[in-house]
């Protein structure tokens, strides 16, 4: 099967003007993103995966950064000088998802304003229905009473998910994910790794992947570079580097790993109700169950009678 | 770089605080002597800056009005800080009602103008320099506690003051050998601020005929004998001047103090 | 958030009542006795009859409860006494008084608007540049200089030798420009600075570099996200500042001549004119009370946290 690259980065290094002299940051990085694929690279926090992000957003502050290199967008060298192509490009081809999703958005304005800044008016509507369809593709219960909400009053993994549906609003052919899942619990991580893998297949995106959790890596990525003190390691195919892994360092990251398992963790369906559904039904957990009966919506007596025969408590 | 930095401001401060302290050796003549004859002269070796409508020596009442000013900014300024400051830690020390009673009352009277409050004080008790001293010291001082009381009470919560009190460490002693040194570099900052402030309260003040009274030099009152005579603008130029140095001098100062303690601490 | 607002100013009520509790006997604490001083005011000799003869006609010599309840009725009549200077009552001086400040408060805010935006938002645009160092030393520049010394040095320049503004008064828009400059200076150089450092912090936000990352303009992020994030902050400056605004710059107001608030304070301070003077603390009070309203308002419509928690 072709592979067809969307972004390729050759030989890239970036060196930050400390004082009197220059650091470098990134040395001689080289990688490429294929439609359709994840790309991941790997490394421990510092090491300039970030810095290699801002590098081909070009949101690097040149006073401060200097960068030499090549980077090419479906083989057109992306116009890094010319700040007004640069917009364009981030707002039609290049899409971007932060660590921190609950500090990525403005406080004051509600999640439709969000989506629909920049917008026309005329075409305001469409595109929040369309926004809508993407959010309730990714398992966003209510997502109309969603849109009305302010930022601060949603959780991490709400928000994370509005995040990506703003990011595939403009359909862009690259989705670099800056450490998606490093800011969530563990059941929201699964399902935004999920989420991600059916997205990049779906809309035949090149996902660039940034992590420093190998179970994330092992879920999710195709091809895997790993990345230390700004240099690249070891690159190739995911699976064939986790199993196969020939650099220390890899070696060393592998091991450090508390359970290694190709397989995804089994998750939970439905997601956990917000405050108001708590105490709606005797036992709050009744709804994502795998072992409810009918017995458990009666008095809370019996479903107790009844957990502790099941669960042997 | 940094020493360089606090030399600017602290220069021309200094500078200025010797010469109106040797204003008895160094003024040439005494500021209240008349001279009818020689009113409006211009600067010469005579009179380095010239003389005023009564014919004075402008240089002289420049030196020995910068004693009155700063003499009175600074003691006002002291007194502030010193009552201020015992009831600011005492408030942030016992905490509760008390504390919030002082951060209450001070924020009120931030917002609420403070030349109202002082006009209304000088209505009562008269409108000479010890009694607008009395209500300058009685408007300021809450910025102090406020200070030092907010300081308190985030000190009181620190490892070491609980590990001291356990200890059998008197009250008295923890306050001054470790809550004070700890207020003392904010406090500084607000002393300096403090100060111009208070300089330029004196000087509106004289301007506006309380406080000093004629024929007593004050740089204020200068600019309001030279009113009237603004095409003699020499008569009030000069002491604004000193003022705007001395303010500008204590405000850079103050800010030097609050951006060095910030770059330690933060 | 109608609710909120009634909810506020029936708390209001109390510390209205309390300020005017404050505002009465204030009066009565003066060292000098309040018939004597009338006695004064109307020169008329002041012998034993003539004191008991005002006492009675005043109600001076009614149980302080009473007086205090009656000047109360007096005081939401609308009537505030008679200023002892010009004989008039004391709520139309007042009124007038307040519609000059009010005047010049208005131009002295246009040029803080004007003068501060453009300096806060090009030096922090432009940080560490020449530009922004003579920004920032303007700054202190301007909130170290004496007020009043500012005015008289505009004066003899624009209008004694470039004779292009009036010297002092009231009467036309070019009477308005010279005090209301010189009252903005210190204000422009407070906001300047606070709008400088808010743009600065705000600009350093993750949610700012999100913002980048979707191909907005900086033009349009500085004027959709960083500049209405740095509105709370400014608020809340505003409302320190208002209460001293509104209540009359006395310095400036001598000054230029301009017939505010201010001035009239310092007349009444020095020709110990009481009933003016108290109702100068009322009006002022009331006013003050009604700004921090007017404040709480404006915080709760720009800053939908601060919403939250208020109106929950």
């Amino acid at each position: 099967m072709t592979k067809q690259c969307t972004l390729d980065v050759k030989h890239l290094s970036i060196s930050l003007h400390h004082k009197t002299q220059s650091l470098l940051a990134v040395q001689n990085l080289s990688f490429s993103l294929y439609q359709g694929f994840c790309t991941g690279i790997i490394g421990e926090s510092g090491c300039g995966k970030s810095i290699t992000c801002q590098a081909i957003l070009g949101l690097l502050n040149p006073k401060k950064w200097a960068i030499s290199g090549e980077i090419t967008l479906n083989h057109q060298p992306i116009p890094y000088q010319n700040e007004q192509k640069m917009c364009k490009l981030r707002r039609e081809s290049i899409a971007f998802i932060p660590q921190n999703p609950m500090s990525a958005l403005d406080p004051r304005m509600t999640i439709a304003q969000h989506i629909c800044e920049g917008i026309p008016r005329n075409k305001r509507n469409a595109h929040k229905n369309h926004a809508l369809t993407l959010l309730s593709r990714m398992n966003l219960s209510s997502p109309s009473h969603l849109l009305q909400a302010y930022p601060f009053q949603l959780s991490g993994g709400q928000l994370q998910r509005v995040l990506i549906a703003i990011a595939l609003l403009s359909q862009p052919s690259i989705l670099i994910a800056d450490e998606p899942t490093t800011a969530l619990d563990c059941q929201s991580q699964q399902e935004i790794l999920m989420i991600l893998k059916e997205v990049t297949l779906e809309h035949q995106l090149s996902l660039l992947l940034i992590s420093h959790d190998i179970q994330v890596m092992e879920q999710l990525s195709d091809f895997l570079y790993v990345m230390y003190a700004g240099q690249m390691m070891e690159y190739g195919d995911t699976k064939q580097l986790l199993t196969h892994p020939n650099h220390p360092y890899t070696q060393g990251l592998l091991a450090a790993k508390p359970v290694s398992t190709i397989k995804p963790l089994p998750t939970l369906q439905g997601i956990h109700p917000p405050l108001e559904q708590w105490h709606t039904s005797p036992c709050p957990f009744l709804t994502r169950c795998p072992k409810s009966h009918s017995s458990c919506y009666l008095l809370p007596e019996t479903y107790q009678n009844r957990c502790s025969q099941v669960v042997h408590l | 770089m940094k020493k360089k930095r606090l030399l600017l401001p602290l220069a021309p401060l200094l500078l200025l605080l010797f010469l109106c302290l040797m204003a008895p050796i160094l003024s040439p003549y005494d500021p209240n002597q008349l001279d009818t004859v020689s009113k409006f002269l211009p600067p010469s070796t005579l009179h380095p800056l010239g003389t005023d409508y009564l014919g004075r020596d402008l240089l002289s009442r420049l030196l020995w009005g910068g004693r009155t000013t700063l003499g009175y900014a600074a003691m006002i300024s002291i007194f502030s800080m010193a009552i201020g400051t015992f009831i600011g830690i005492f408030s942030g020390w016992m905490g509760g009602i008390i504390a919030k009673a002082v951060i209450k009352s001070s924020d009120i009277l931030r917002s609420f103008p403070n030349i109202v409050l002082v006009m209304i004080f000088m209505t009562f008790w008269g409108t000479n320099m010890y009694c607008l001293s009395l209500a300058l010291i009685l408007t300021r001082w809450i910025w102090y506690a406020r200070v030092s009381s907010t300081i308190t009470i985030l000190q009181k919560r620190r490892p070491s003051i609980l590990a001291s009190q356990l200890v059998g460490c008197k009250t008295s002693d923890l306050l001054i050998h470790h809550i004070f040194p700890a207020i003392l570099p904010q406090l500084s900052s607000v002393f300096f601020i403090d100060f111009g402030h208070t300089l330029l309260a004196i000087s509106g003040y004289s301007f506006l005929g309380f406080g000093v009274l004629p024929p007593q030099a004050e740089w204020g009152a200068m600019i309001r004998d030279g009113q009237n005579y603004l095409s003699h603008p020499e008569m009030m130029v000069w002491s604004g001047l000193c003022i705007l140095i001395v303010v500008l001098s204590a405000n850079t100062l103050g800010d030097y103090i609050r951006d060095l303690w910030e770059e330690t601490h933060i | 958030m109608l609710r909120h607002l009634l909810r506020e100013m029936f708390l209001l009520i109390p510390l209205l009542f309390f300020v005017s509790i404050v505002a009465f006997f204030l009066v009565r604490c003066l060292p000098v006795d309040g018939a004597t001083a009338y006695l004064n005011s109307i020169q008329v000799p002041i012998t034993q009859e003539s004191l008991s003869t005002i006492r009675k006609e005043l109600g001076l010599d009614e149980p302080v409860f009473i007086q205090y309840l009656r000047w109360l009725g007096q005081i939401l009549h609308g009537n505030w006494g008679y200023s002892y200077q010009t004989k008039r009552p004391v709520l139309e001086e007042l009124g007038r008084g307040f519609s000059y400040t009010a005047l010049l408060t208005m131009a002295t805010l246009l040029w803080i608007f004007v003068c501060s935006s453009v300096l806060g938002i090009t030096s922090a645009l432009h940080s560490n540049s020449i530009w922004d160092h003579c920004v920032r030393f303007l700054t202190s520049f301007l909130s170290s200089i004496p007020k009043f010394w500012l005015g008289f040095l505009l004066i003899i320049f624009f209008s004694l030798k470039l004779k292009l503004l009036p010297v002092q008064g009231v009467g036309t828009w070019q009477h308005l420009i010279l005090p209301s400059f010189t009252l903005s200076c210190s204000y422009t150089a407070i906001y300047t600075k606070l709008l400088r450092t808010q743009i600065l912090e705000c600009s350093q936000q993750p949610f700012i570099f999100y913002t980048h990352t979707r191909g907005f303009s900086k033009r349009h992020i500085m004027f959709h996200h960083i500049l209405p994030n740095t509105l709370p902050s400014l608020l809340s400056s505003f409302t320190i500042h208002c209460g001293s605004l509104f209540s009359g710059s006395v310095l400036v107001e001598t000054v230029f001549g301009w017939p505010g608030l201010g001035r009239m304070c310092v007349d009444a301070v020095n020709a110990r004119n009481y009933p003016m003077i108290q109702g100068y603390i009322l009006f002022l009070c009331t006013l003050f009370v009604g700004i921090n309203l007017l404040s709480e308002c404006l915080c709760i419509t720009f800053s939908p946290q601060y919403r939250q928690e208020k109106l929950q």
